[in-house]
Order: structure tokens, then sequence, then C-alpha cells
């Protein structure tokens, strides 16, 4: 309990400094996707692609806004939404109060991008990726908070 | 798809060949030494090379028209040799509005005889994924359209979108949408309602008035494409991605009878229990003997890409399906065209470099099927493939963002029908 309490007070502090180092929505494009792994090394995080025309997204943008609250951990947001649609990807993220984290707008064609990242992965929304202890796990569909719960306990966070 | 009138035509023909080589009848596919253009230039909007979802169909007479969304309307541009070059694009809509121009749900047309045109589109809303179903019509081949209207009339701040646009033989004009006109009433009330609901209404006025919409069938997936095909009869026959009991996204299939909604049938049983948005509808043709060609996408654990069935027997008894493309190049986004016993399939792949469009044909029904031909590629930006016909030969209509919009030969009839 106190260690879990610590790593949160450690990610809290994460948190606020991550944000300085964010730019608003950064374009995703080749090499996004390996950069974002190698900036993190061995730490757990959540990288989670939505878009603006997908009602489970919301759903699932709403849970991790509230989970965030309880309990911070690394969430990478992408929409596949074009770059023409950055006002409405920025409201959206705003509106959900994620806005300050590490956001991105897919700025290459799309089945460019997800060739790089999983050849499974068709372009179904919401596509959740759970990094962590050198595993990555693929989600499709809304995530449920007791599955990113089940997963931040596994990872000690 | 507006590929009705185009078969009406080629069933006046009597023998085709099919041609199908690895190189199309024209140079348009090799973008080497083309740039392609930034499509940033506000200055000018109604570029078709920088259109986001193009929708072409060929008339009767073999002229190419094609209607796209920029800036806050609808153009639509003639081509009278097969895409070389085009007209003036004329803006449809006066009043601008934020017009859909996506590849699941992009502007729709379909030009029939004397001279009369039909557009659909989906107008987006404040909120996201809402929208209205809107509609509009020439009768003097193009050079005016009406004002359009909104064609769903359940005007909540909510989706009645992926609308499918046909008509048949008699002149009755259908349209189709998803719509959660239900799931906006089940939220008032508290309740629970799982997806989106299948709409439609008819003109048989030329689109100058449609009778109220109706239902046809509840919980359908929101954010993937519809399809709409005529039987010889001209009754619709109507494809799209269904969410059964415990979201299961797989296809469902209607044909209404006449005017009336008929029994919702399920076409693919591939289990894809999931929920999440797809983005990927599936597509039908029918051929003048009545025989149902279906494609989709699936990703299920055990049964995924892309699949094809044909209708047997009563028309609405489907063969085990084909698993076609490669999984593991990503093929996606199917289209199928009849024609007679012809047959075509296109789709898109990624090799990890380009993205390419695929095609390939079956001369007897499909029975059996070619092996599939690349006919075009980009390292860009390009929108979902599709098949036309001008009735003398087959097309692939495929947008590569940037590049000049020309579509592919894909065929050729051996016979021309004088």
């Amino acid at each position: 309990m106190h260690i879990r309490r610590r790593c949160g007070l450690l990610l809290l502090l994460l948190g606020w400094v991550l944000p300085l180092a964010a730019q608003g929505l950064q374009p995703f494009a080749s090499g996004s996707y390996q950069a974002i792994i190698a900036a993190r090394g061995d730490q757990p995080f959540v990288l989670a692609f939505w878009s603006i025309d997908c009602p489970p997204c919301y759903a699932e943008l709403k849970m991790f806004a509230q989970l965030q609250q309880s309990r911070p951990f690394d969430l990478i947001l992408v929409a596949t939404d074009g770059a023409g649609a950055s006002t409405e990807v920025s409201g959206v993220l705003k509106r959900f109060g994620l806005d300050h984290g590490s956001t991105w707008l897919f700025a290459e064609p799309a089945e460019r991008l997800r060739f790089a990242i999983d050849r499974t992965w068709y372009g179904e929304l919401p596509r959740t990726y759970l990094f962590g202890a050198g595993r990555r796990e693929a989600i499709s569909g809304a995530l449920k908070a007791e599955t990113l719960e089940a997963w931040l306990d596994r990872h000690n966070l | 798809m507006p590929k009705t009138y185009s078969r009406l035509l080629a069933l006046s023909l009597l023998l085709f060949t099919p041609l199908l080589s690895a190189a199309p009848a024209h140079t348009g596919h090799d973008t080497a030494g083309i740039k392609p253009a930034p499509c940033n230039d506000p200055e000018a909007p109604a570029a078709l090379e920088c259109a986001l979802a193009p929708t072409a169909t060929f008339d009767t007479e073999g002229r190419l028209w094609v209607v796209w969304a920029l800036g806050g309307h609808v153009y639509l541009s003639r081509s009278d040799d097969q895409g070389q070059t085009f007209g003036t694009p004329l803006p449809i809509n006066h009043a601008p509005e934020r017009v859909a121009a996506d590849g699941e749900n992009r502007p729709k047309i379909i030009v029939a005889p004397q001279g009369r045109i039909f557009v659909s589109w989906t107008k987006r809303l404040p909120k996201p994924y809402s929208g209205d179903v809107r509609f509009t019509y020439s009768t003097d081949a193009g050079n005016s359209f009406a004002a359009p209207v909104t064609i769903n009339d359940n005007r909540d701040l909510t989706s009645h979108r992926f609308e499918s646009l046909g008509i048949n033989e008699r002149g009755e004009l259908f349209l189709a949408w998803l719509d959660k006109r239900d799931q906006v009433a089940k939220a008032r009330a508290g309740e629970p309602y799982r997806g989106a609901a299948l709409y439609y209404t008819y003109s048989t006025d030329g689109g100058a008035s449609f009778r109220p919409n109706r239902k046809i069938a509840d919980h359908t997936c929101e954010c993937c494409r519809t399809a709409m095909a005529f039987d010889p009869a001209g009754n619709p026959v109507i494809t799209w991605r269904h969410v059964y009991e415990g979201n299961i996204r797989d296809h469902a299939i209607t044909r209404l009878s006449g005017f009336e909604p008929g029994p919702v049938q399920r076409l693919s049983f591939d289990q894809w229990q999931i929920d999440a948005c797809p983005h990927h509808g599936p597509a039908i043709d029918i051929a003048a003997d009545g025989t149902h060609h279906t494609v989709w996408f699936n990703n299920a654990p055990e049964r995924h890409g892309l699949f094809y069935a044909r209708s047997v027997a009563d028309n609405m008894t489907f063969s085990e399906p084909l698993n076609f493309g490669r999984y593991d190049a990503g093929a996606a986004h199917p289209d199928v065209l009849a024609l007679q016993e012809q047959v075509y399939l296109t789709w898109k792949e990624f090799d990890g470099k380009q993205t390419s469009a695929l095609v390939m044909h079956s001369l007897n029904q499909g029975r059996t099927w070619s092996t599939p031909t690349v006919v075009a590629s980009t390292e860009g930006a390009s929108d979902h493939p599709f098949l036309i016909s001008d009735g003398h030969g087959v097309y692939l209509a495929w947008h590569r963002r940037g590049l000049p919009y020309q579509p592919f030969l894909i065929s050729a009839l051996a016979h021309d029908a004088h």
C-alpha cells in the first residue's frame, strides 16, 4: 500500500513534469511509435488510439479521465483522425481534461502508421496497448476500468 | 453504390471478354514523376485531386460524373473522356455546410436517364458523430439543383449518417441510413440501447418528396457504411454491419418487398465480438440473373480478413464465404461489381511502403477467381477503392490524394454494342 502510494506520488510528480515537455497535439508520424516506446524504457505505460468519430472511444476517454484522478498513470493518447481534425480532437481532449498529457494526431496515411505498430490492427477503435514488464497487450474495444486497474495492480502502479 | 444504371446498360450487351491486365489502359497509374499536389491551397477549394472522398459513376452515355466535398460544398464535375479531363466543378449546395467526406461516409451520386441526377451526403452537426442525411436532385443534367433537404424526419442532435442511395428501373428512389433516434429515446428514459438502427425512406416522384422514415432493424453498428443494390424485380437489398447479442459485429442483409420492410437475416458468421468501431463496412452488387455478390471485412480471432459470398438458391442463402486478400498486408475496404457472369472484386493492401488497389475477377458468377492483380499504388494517402462500369468496361475508381483523379480501366468488352 505504501509502495503504491509512493509510486503514485512519483507519477503525480511525473504528471506535473511531463506536460511541461508536451507541446499540445503532436503529429504522429513514421517513427513516433518507436520514439514513444524508447522514451519510456521499462516504465509501464498505456498507449491508446481513438477517434472523434467513435462512440465507444468516448467511454474509454471518460474512464481514463476518471482513473487518472485516483491513480495517475502514463497515458499516451493518439487520435487517428487526419490533421484536418486537430481543432475537434483538441476540443474533445480538453473536455475530458486529458489535454495536458502526451497527445498525438495521425499525420500520415493510417495504413502506414498501423503497419509499423501492429499488422493485426485494422483500424478498429478504440485500440489500446498496455506496455509493461517487457510485454505489449493489445485490446480492441472500450477498455473496462477493472481491466486497467488490474493491470495497474500487476505493475504496482 | 450507384452501379445500377451502368449495369442496366451492360445488360444489353451480349458478349464480353475481360482483358484484365497488369498494365491499365492509360498511364495515370504510373505516378513516377508526378508530384502530388500539396492540397493545402485554400484558394483552390474545388480541386478534385485534393478531395478526400470522391464518388464516381458513369451515365448511360458513358460520361463520367464525380461528386466530392471540400470547404462546405459538394461539387459535381463531368468528364467526357473517362476522366482524362474534367469540366469546371459546380457547387451543388449554395449555402455551405459541413459535409462528411471520409472513406466510410462520402457524398453519393446517381445519374439516371433524361438528365436526372440525385446526390446525397451527410451533414455533420456540432456534436461528435452526429449528422443529418441530405439530398438534392437535378432535372437538367446538373446545371441546377434543388435546395438540399434533410431526409431523416427525426431532428435529434444525434447520428443520422452512412446513407446508401439507390434507384431501380422504375425510377423509385431509396435511401437507407444508420439512425440513433431510438438510442436517444432510450437514453432519455434512462435505458441502454445497443448501437444504432437502420431506417429508410423512398420517393416515387423523382426525389421531389419522400415518405415518412421507417425502421428496418434495431441494433446496427454505428460507424460503418451501408450498401444497397437492386434485385431483378427492383427490390432494394441492403447490407450493413450489425451488433448481435453479446456485441458480435457481424453483417446483416435484408430485401425490401416493394416499399415494405422485409425480414432481416444474418449474412456473416465470423463472430467478431468487440465493443469498438471497425469503420469498415460491406458492399453488395446484384447481377442481372439475380445472383447477389457481397463482400465484407471482419477481424475475429478465428475468422478475419476480407470475405466474399454469393447467393445461391433463393438469393437470400449464401455460399460459404471466400477469404481473399492478404491479411498480413492489411487487406481492407473491399468493393464488388457484377456484370452478368463476370464479377470483379477490389480492395486495398499496404506492403510497408506502398498502398495498392488490387483487383481479381471471376468469369463464372463468383465460383472461381483469377489471381489478384495490383492495378495502382501510392506512397501517399488514398481513399477506399470502388468499381464502376460504363457498360463497355469495368473501372477501378480509386483516389490517391494529390494525384489526378482518373478511373483505371480493368476490363474491356471484345464486342461493342453496336
